[in-house]
């Protein structure tokens, strides 16, 4: 390597070029890649704490004879009275579920479905993502509009896409109930 | 005769500090990270407990004080009657140090909030 470096055959701006096409052709994209692909993974660890503080606090929330030998899907009308105020708060939406300036989502958020699986069930259950649940639990999945942070402006100029960019995220979590829970 | 050295040396250091200043991105990404796992512990408690006490606020206070941040503020104390909500909302800044420029370096304050509800738990008598 030395010996190449030190050798004067070849020209200066090769080098130069050289460098210049790693930094645009292999920095530059590993980086944003890495990049985009982290905010990524924090926004979605970032809902994910969002709808499982909101799974816990629904089933807190319930009354206690809703908390019966059978599961309670978000059919019924007072699980959703509780769960959508909360998932509001939580991920920072008007009452309608679009977001507020700040909030994590990009677009209007849709509660696919909550099931409570209450003490009184007989464990283990496969929740409907096929997931096991052995004590008892929440299952909710919800849809959240995600922008993408990076580039999206660029990619669109030189595609001439008119997509807006945003994808949606949807969310399963199976929150269980903490040993300690009274109810 | 020194040959392309020289120029070798500047462009690789050229490369190396634009590796340093990407890689710099991710620090306060990573301290948010570390931020909302914190407040979420808090949180739990308080959901447990029904209430945010003085001495919940100082471990959390402590606790984020050893990560590095600065000027916390953490709701105040406040109890609530089982299945009433409860708030934490946490404000802190994470000052750190990063390229800015072309052989600058300085100080960068970034403000960092968490704000969830939980609902106290139920008594079953």
């Amino acid at each position: 390597m030395y010996k190449v470096l030190k050798n004067n055959k070849g020209s200066v701006v090769t080098d130069i070029l050289f460098y210049g096409f790693i930094i645009v052709f292999v920095i530059l994209p590993i980086f944003s890649m890495v990049f985009e692909q982290y905010i990524l993974l924090l926004k979605a660890q970032a809902i994910k704490d969002a709808v499982d503080v909101t799974n816990l606090a629904a089933y807190n929330a319930m009354k206690v004879s809703d908390k019966s030998e059978t599961k309670i899907t978000a059919d019924a009308e007072d699980i959703k009275n509780i769960y959508k105020p909360l998932l509001t708060l939580n991920m920072n939406l008007n009452s309608d579920l679009t977001p507020k300036e700040n909030s994590i989502a990009a677009g209007k958020v849709e509660i696919i479905n909550v099931t409570v699986y209450p003490k009184g069930m007989s464990f283990p259950v496969t929740c409907p993502k096929g997931g096991t649940i052995s004590r008892p639990s929440v299952h909710s999945i919800i849809k959240i509009p995600i922008k993408h942070t990076l580039f999206w402006n660029v990619y669109r100029f030189f595609t001439g896409t008119t997509d807006d960019g945003i994808k949606d995220y949807e969310a399963h979590i199976d929150t269980e109930l903490p040993y300690n829970n009274p109810d | 005769m020194l040959g392309r050295i020289p120029i070798n040396l500047l462009m690789l250091a050229l490369v190396l500090s634009l590796v340093l200043f990407f890689t710099e991105y991710f620090i306060p990404l990573s301290a948010n990270f570390q931020f909302r796992a914190e407040c979420r512990k808090t949180l739990l408690e308080m959901e447990e407990k029904n209430e945010l006490t003085a001495a919940m606020r100082t471990q959390l206070q402590n606790a984020l004080t050893e990560k590095d941040f600065t000027v916390i503020s953490i709701s105040s104390p406040h109890t609530a009657k089982r299945g009433e909500y409860l708030n934490l909302k946490v404000i802190a800044d994470y000052k750190y140090n990063r390229v800015t420029g072309l052989f600058k370096r300085e100080e960068v304050t970034e403000r960092m909030e968490y704000d969830k509800y939980t609902v106290a738990r139920r008594v079953l008598n």
